[in-house]
């Protein structure tokens, strides 16, 4: 214990020189602020109310709709509390997660939420016994629940989503003298998290503080701080970067220490963006800066340790608390000057610099998160000074380029589609609609592929790659070239009257080689409209003549059809 | 309509007047011991149809009939008149060539009025036609068979020849009109029935 007042107050002193030479060197925090050419900040709102508590502890996020959702403590300081914005809405009143039906909370820090493919949001705050999990969706909440540890919880978690909806979370847990960086993970459909893995293994060593991200194959990247023991060196803490594959088997890659080695690193975040590079950043305490690290997979490229040249913030404790988010290619970080103003950054891989953003808050800042929007970033904060508050700043960024998937519409024989058959790119998430056209002489029957129904026409969204096919089946075609031969048999007195009905077969229906198992004569007036079209026999497939009888009366002109009823008995159209 | 009536009151008063003075009055019954006053024979005539649907369907527009006939003296030169003779044809039916079979029982009842001349006793006369027609069709057949009745008037003129003074034979043209109104109307679309007809045939009678 002594020993790590001594190693804290050593660190102190450290940055607060190092803050305060950066002060000297290039006047207030933000030097860089010069650069931005308008403010783009679009607003900053307060989420909680007056109030003689204390708010702490926020995540935020927004869907793909941009719905967004900010979980936060309450004042009571054992519950989180939501409020909820619907696009172009107000945001509600803050309630208390699930009505309150969730773990009393003991103390917290970080909190997360990140959404899926369904736009439901996936929520994470700490306890100190675990990390609580629930989800939201349409107005409901999922019932909290502490996810399963196996040793002792150690503050700090994270959570991330994969491409595929599975739910992640890594924290650290404590057993005997071994700290390791376990993962969870929860199936799109499941309910609960599977057992925990561990998945640094290294009882040598502590491990803690993880933070996690996914790239677009599923992998799992996580950036966390360890205790690496070197000859000579007393306390010696180091950010490891490493992944993982979606069944929590090491990468195929070693552990990449990304910090200076040795140093003091503390409280790592990462991020992987559209083209899957990797960002990790740490509070590197022995230079007092926030440091940051882009790492290439597919290069097997690590870049320099980049500072973010913000100072860090120490005081009134260590406090050296960031948040990192991609944003399509690019990084960004929200981290707290030493004057604990808040600074959103944004990564130039070019330079291999970070730029200054935007300053987000005017007042002291004590806990923040950091979320991706279409075309913002929501930085949702509590202030530092009690009582504290929740606040939400948008900050204007370039927009995604969204992501695009496949539409590869087909067709069977027999018709086409609107959009014609062929491969489309369309914006992820985007609806398609596809209506399927029979040709003549068939009819659309079914849809295939990433979709079903025998309605025409559809509507694709497109969340994944899709292939769609439109089936059609020949229409069986009514027989040809119908004659009559009107016939009368008279006595002298009275006199019957009938039509001797031929026909011929279809020759369309013979080039399809449809077997036709039966006929069927209809009959009506010439003068009657279609609607009055009457069956009035029904003969095999092979028969060609029909002698109608039933002809009333001499002076009416009856015209014929004749449909055909193939193997399937599906009836031709006859007129 | 009124003349037809007309000339069947004039016809029946032709026929029932002489046939009761014939019972009524002793005078006839003198007569009659000098002149037979019976007639009966079989005629052979040329029938001639009036109807022109029923000769286009059969095909004949006259056909030779047999017949018997019978008259007995009543008053002064009045006879009472009766005769009976059948007309029959056939044909085949239009589409499936069933033979279509037509026959026509004709049955007179009137008055003759004699010139009691001797050898020549020329006459005239007038009376009731009672007609029943029928028509079959013979085979398996939806086509219906028909048949009615109707009742008309005839005139005739002719002459007797006493040949003997118990035989005698006689010509005689007569004119029959006798229709009906069908309640359907046949095929050729003609409710009107017309069987009338044209007599013209020679009798051989015996007088007693």
């Amino acid at each position: 214990m002594k020993r790590a007042v001594i190693l804290l107050t050593l660190m102190a002193v450290v940055v607060i020189a190092a803050g305060m030479a950066i002060s000297a060197s290039s006047g207030t925090p933000g030097t860089t602020s010069s650069q931005v050419p308008k403010d783009p900040i679009t607003e900053t709102y307060k989420l909680t109310p007056e109030s003689s508590g204390n708010y702490r502890h926020p995540a935020v996020a927004e869907d793909s709709k941009g719905n967004r959702l900010a979980i936060f403590r309450g004042t009571e300081g054992n519950q989180y509390y939501y409020t909820y914005c619907e696009k172009g809405g107000t945001w509600s009143s803050p309630k208390s997660i699930a009505g309150g039906s969730q773990p009393s909370l003991v103390r917290s820090l970080y909190a997360y939420i990140k959404v899926d493919s369904t736009d439901r949001f996936h929520c994470e705050w700490e306890d100190a016994g675990a990390a609580v999990y629930a989800s939201f969706k349409d107005g409901v909440w999922t019932t909290p629940m502490k996810v399963w540890t196996v040793g002792r919880y150690d503050l700090t978690s994270a959570l991330t989503v994969r491409p595929d909806d599975t739910v992640v979370t890594v924290d650290c847990e404590v057993q005997g003298l071994s700290k390791d960086i376990w993962v969870h993970t929860k199936g799109k459909n499941e309910s609960g998290f599977r057992a925990p893995f561990n998945l640094t293994r290294d009882p040598g060593e502590g491990s803690t503080q993880p933070c996690a991200a996914v790239d677009s194959k599923n992998n799992l990247w996580v950036a966390w701080k360890s205790d690496l023991h070197l000859p000579g060196i007393e306390e010696n803490l180091v950010i490891f970067l490493g992944w993982f594959y979606p069944d929590n088997r090491d990468g195929d890659d070693d552990w990449i220490i990304v910090s200076s080695n040795p140093g003091w690193a503390f409280l790592p975040q990462v991020a992987v963006n559209s083209e899957d590079k990797v960002m990790a950043a740490w509070a590197q305490s022995t230079s007092g800066q926030y440091m940051s690290r882009l790492y290439d997979p597919a290069t097997k490229t690590l870049g320099p340790i980049v500072s973010l040249n913000i100072g860090l913030c120490v005081q009134p404790w260590h406090t050296f608390f960031s948040k990192m988010a991609a944003h399509g290619k690019d990084f960004y970080m929200a981290a707290m000057s030493p004057a604990r103003l808040l600074y959103l950054l944004k990564f130039d891989e070019q330079k291999s610099q970070w730029t200054q953003v935007a300053q987000v808050s005017d007042r002291s800042v004590e806990m923040m998160s950091l979320y991706s929007g279409y075309d913002r970033m929501l930085v949702a904060w509590n202030s530092f000074e009690e009582p504290t508050g929740i606040y939400l700043t948008t900050v204007e960024v370039d927009p995604l380029i969204p992501p695009t998937k496949l539409l590869t519409i087909q067709t069977g024989s027999g018709g086409t589609t609107d959009p014609s058959p062929g491969t489309y790119t369309h914006p992820t998430g985007s609806s398609v609609v596809v209506t399927a056209i029979p040709g003549f002489p068939y009819a659309f029957t079914s849809w295939t592929g990433n979709a079903s129904g025998s309605v025409p026409t559809i509507t694709v969204t497109l969340d994944e790659d899709k292939t769609v096919k439109a089936n059609f089946r020949y229409l069986v075609q009514p027989a040809v070239n119908i004659k009559v031969q009107r016939k009368v048999e008279r006595g002298f007195f009275n006199a019957i009257y009938f039509n001797i009905v031929s026909w011929e077969a279809n020759p369309l229906n013979n080039a399809q080689v449809v077997t036709i198992n039966a006929q069927r004569i209809y009959r009506k007036l010439r003068t009657e409209a279609n609607t009055q079209w009457a069956r009035v026999a029904e003969v095999s497939g092979t028969t060609m003549t029909y002698l109608d009888r039933n002809v009333s009366n001499k002076g009416l002109d009856y015209v014929y059809a004749v449909s055909c009823l193939d193997s399937n008995g599906n009836e031709s159209p006859y007129y | 309509m009124k003349s037809r009536f007309t000339l069947c009151l004039l016809t029946a008063f032709l026929i029932l007047g002489p046939a009761m003075a014939a019972f009524a009055s002793p005078a006839a019954d003198e007569e009659a011991q000098v002149q037979p006053r019976f007639r009966v024979g079989f005629f052979w005539e040329g029938y001639q149809l009036n109807d022109k649907n029923l000769i286009n369907f059969y095909g004949h527009f006259q056909k030779n009939l047999p017949g018997f006939e019978a008259s007995v003296h009543t008053l002064y030169n009045f006879d009472v008149w009766a005769a009976y003779r059948a007309y029959t044809d056939e044909a085949k039916t239009s589409y499936y060539n069933l033979v279509d079979r037509f026959r026509l029982d004709m049955f007179s009842l009137g008055a003759l009025y004699r010139l009691s001349t001797g050898l020549i006793e020329p006459f005239i006369g007038a009376g009731f036609e009672f007609y029943s027609y029928s028509e079959k069709i013979e085979g398996e057949t939806d086509l219906q068979g028909t048949s009615g009745s109707a009742i008309g008037l005839h005139v005739q003129v002719g002459t007797y020849i006493n040949i003997t003074k118990f035989l005698a034979a006689k010509v005689y043209a007569r004119f029959n009109d006798v229709a009906k109104t069908l309640v359907s109307p046949h095929p050729d679309n003609a409710a009107r029935l017309d069987l009338g007809s044209k007599e013209f045939g020679l009798s051989l009678m015996a007088r007693f």
